[in-house]
Formats: C-alpha cells, sequence, structure tokens
C-alpha cells in the first residue's frame, strides 16, 4: 500500500514538473535571450 | 538576425492615420482621450481621431461634435470591438495609410504616431507599440503593471530578438489600413479579436513588428471585479484559439516551417505567469516536505528547486529595473490575492469569450514617466 502510494507521487510529481517545466522554460529562455542578445 | 530597437529614418514620408479608438458607453474618459489624442508632434493634417461611438450619452456626443475630431456614431444588439471598427472603416474614407487601434483610455505618448510613421518605412505591415500603465495608484494596479511590463519583455522583445514576431496586445498597435480594413471584415470573434487577427497573420506569415519606445499609456485595474472579468475573457479567448489553431499550426510547423504561428498556438496555453509562479513555489514546497517525510529520492526535490529559480530569475530578467522599489515590495503583499484571483478566473472561463464582457475605465490622466529594462 505504502508503496503504491509513494509510486503515484512520484507520477504525480512527474506530471506536474513536465508541465510546469515546460511553461518555465519557455519563459526563462525568452527572457534571457532579451537579456544577453 | 537578432533585433534591435529600430532607428527610424530621419526624414520618413508622412503617412495618413487614422487614430481609430473604439467605446462603449465611455463617457466618463472619451473627451479627456479625445483631447489627449489631438496632442501628438505629428503633423495635424496627417492623422484623424476617429471616436466610435457606441451607447454614449447624448450630452458626450454633443461635447464630442465641437472637438477636431471625427465621430462615427454605431450601435448594435451585441457590441463589440471589432463590429466598431468595421463599421467606422465603413464610413471612412480609404485616403489613410495606417490605422492606429487605441481603447477608450489609451494615451499615447506624444511621439507615438511620429515613431509609428517612421517605423512602416519598414516592410512591416503590423507594429505593435510599448504598452505601458498610465496609473500605479493601488496595489492592484502596481501587479497589473509588473504583469504587462512582464509580457512586454517575454512575449514582445523576448520574441523579436530572437526573429519572432511581437505579440499584439488589442491596442496601441498599427497596420496598413487597407490591409487591416480587408483583415477585420474576416473577423469572426466576439471577444478577442485581436487574438483572431494575430492568428491569421502569423498563418499568413507576416511579421509583426514591437516599438519599444513608442508608448501608450494604458489604465490599469484597480479592482478585483474587474480584474477577474478582464482576465476571465482573456483566458478564454486563448484556451478557444488553442483548441482550434493547435493542429494546423502543428501541420504549418512541419510542412512550411512555420514557427511563428506554432509558437503563438503554444502561446495561448501558457499559464498566466503570476499562477506559474504560485504553482512552482507552493508545489515545489509542498513536494519538498513530502518527499523529505516519505523518504522519496532527492533527485525529484532538486528538479523542483531547479524550475523554481528559473521561474524566479525569468522574473527578474523580465521585471523592469523602475519597479524595484518599496511600492512594489508593499504591492507584493497583495500577490497572493492576485494568484487566486487568476486562478478563480482559470476555473470559470466557459464561455467568457461568448459574451462581450465590457471593462470600465474610469481615470485618464497620465503619470510621465518612462519604463525601461
Amino acid at each position: 500500500m505504502s508503496e503504491l502510494l509513494i509510486d503515484s507521487i512520484v507520477v504525480l510529481q512527474v506530471l506536474l514538473l513536465s508541465l510546469l517545466g515546460m511553461a518555465t522554460l519557455y519563459m526563462f529562455l525568452f527572457s534571457f535571450c532579451r537579456v544577453v542578445l | 538576425m537578432f533585433y534591435k530597437q529600430r532607428i527610424y529614418p530621419s526624414l520618413p514620408q508622412n503617412r495618413k492615420i487614422a487614430v481609430l479608438i473604439p467605446g462603449y458607453k465611455e463617457d466618463e474618459v472619451i473627451l479627456e482621450v479625445a483631447e489627449e489624442a489631438l496632442g501628438q508632434d505629428y503633423p495635424k493634417e496627417f492623422f484623424d481621431v476617429v471616436i466610435i461611438a457606441d451607447s454614449f450619452k447624448p450630452e458626450t456626443l454633443e461635447q464630442l461634435k465641437k472637438m477636431p475630431v471625427r465621430l462615427v456614431e454605431v450601435s448594435f444588439e451585441k457590441s463589440t470591438k471589432s463590429k466598431a471598427l468595421n463599421k467606422a472603416m465603413e464610413v471612412l474614407p480609404e485616403t489613410y495609410d495606417i490605422a492606429v487601434i487605441l481603447d477608450a483610455d489609451n494615451v499615447m505618448a506624444a511621439d507615438f504616431l511620429s515613431k509609428i510613421n517612421a517605423a512602416f518605412e519598414g516592410e512591416f505591415i503590423a507594429i505593435q507599440g510599448h504598452r505601458t500603465a498610465k496609473n500605479l495608484n493601488t496595489s492592484l494596479a502596481i501587479l497589473d503593471a509588473v504583469s504587462e511590463e512582464i509580457n512586454n519583455h517575454v512575449f514582445r522583445k523576448g520574441h523579436r530578438v530572437v526573429g519572432l514576431s511581437s505579440a499584439i496586445i488589442g491596442s496601441g498597435m498599427a497596420f496598413r489600413y487597407l490591409f487591416f480594413k480587408q483583415l477585420m471584415l474576416k473577423v469572426t470573434a466576439i471577444g478577442g479579436f485581436d487574438k483572431e487577427i494575430e492568428l491569421k497573420l502569423l498563418k499568413d506569415r507576416y511579421k509583426i513588428e514591437y516599438l519599444d519606445d513608442a508608448l501608450v499609456y494604458d489604465e490599469k485595474v484597480q479592482k478585483a471585479e474587474v480584474f477577474s472579468n478582464q482576465r476571465r475573457r482573456w483566458l478564454s479567448a486563448q484556451l478557444h484559439y488553442f483548441r482550434q489553431d493547435i493542429l494546423q499550426a502543428l501541420r504549418d510547423l512541419v510542412t512550411r516551417g512555420n514557427v511563428d504561428y506554432f509558437d503563438k498556438a503554444i502561446q495561448f496555453i501558457q499559464p498566466p505567469r503570476v499562477l506559474l509562479l504560485g504553482a512552482v513555489t507552493a508545489l515545489g514546497g509542498f513536494f519538498w516536505l513530502i518527499n523529505h517525510l516519505l523518504e522519496i529520492a532527492s533527485g525529484i526535490t532538486y528538479l523542483w528547486l531547479t524550475i523554481a529559480i528559473l521561474t524566479i530569475l525569468a522574473f527578474v530578467f523580465a521585471i523592469p529595473r523602475t519597479f524595484y522599489n518599496s511600492r512594489t515590495l508593499e504591492a507584493l503583499i497583495s500577490l497572493p490575492k492576485g494568484m487566486l484571483l487568476m486562478l478563480g478566473s482559470l476555473l470559470k472561463i466557459r464561455g467568457a469569450n461568448k459574451s462581450f464582457i465590457h471593462t470600465r475605465h474610469s481615470s485618464v490622466k497620465a503619470i510621465p514617466k518612462h519604463t525601461e529594462s
């Protein structure tokens, strides 16, 4: 039971990290480009 | 390839400009806006201020008729900005070279039209000016102003710097007149007509320019309810156009190499910046605690830390230096409220672009300032 719970939490985190990570990268890259170029 | 702020030609040809200002029940602000719009350093014979009056009071119309502006009265069963613009262009002569679109509370810097005119010496057919805050009188207005500058940085300057099109905003923008007139005839949107024309432009591979030093002062919202309604309308329009265009955009990216169109479709599902910051920090903190308690591998916690740092750095890069002061710090206290309002808007967006949600404006006087980043 606890292993299932931990696996579920990890999967949830990977999913959230993927979604938020892409949005963050998009914003960061254009912000950064503007500063350095 | 890389974008630099435009250097204007010293002796550009003077083009005839129509400054189109559609307003719906904007009696409170329109007289001052019209007065301000006339105060340009551009030759008077080369521009007309056109007030498109929808549901104005008779006394306001009388006052406007006494001013050196063109007044076009319109009335619709269901009012929209695009209908008002189309109606106005239907009755205006086709002698104009440029159409400038303003909101009913916008005030142009005195050199705005001169800069727009000079920029049209180039090949562009659409140009976005730098819309910036007029009022910084409440915490919400400061946060709204910061948010606008972040968007200017990421979606306009940041995009032009790598050769992509600037995003347009719906006001403070200029187009070649006849092109815009034809383009607007095809618009079907009730809310978010600017998104629709932007997609059409990018689909047809037109490049949209951004002028960082051509300033238009825009009223920032001061009330939570207005903020919430306005955001709800914007988010709803974005989601609608994402659904409508993503597959076509993907096809055009693969078959025609149209990066601009695909990038625009992707932009539509970017979470609001303030929500991204809130989500990354709150979820990062929460999962850091959970991972620590349940002894889950630390690698995943480091990933949370990495995206939290990247998000904060992106904000630091994007916020103009003029906002690094004690008033902004005070306004940050309202940030959680702003995040909740955005979250609320996100959860209630269904159908918000199917009806006309009007943002009422209440002040005109500009705070003279120059924003840098």
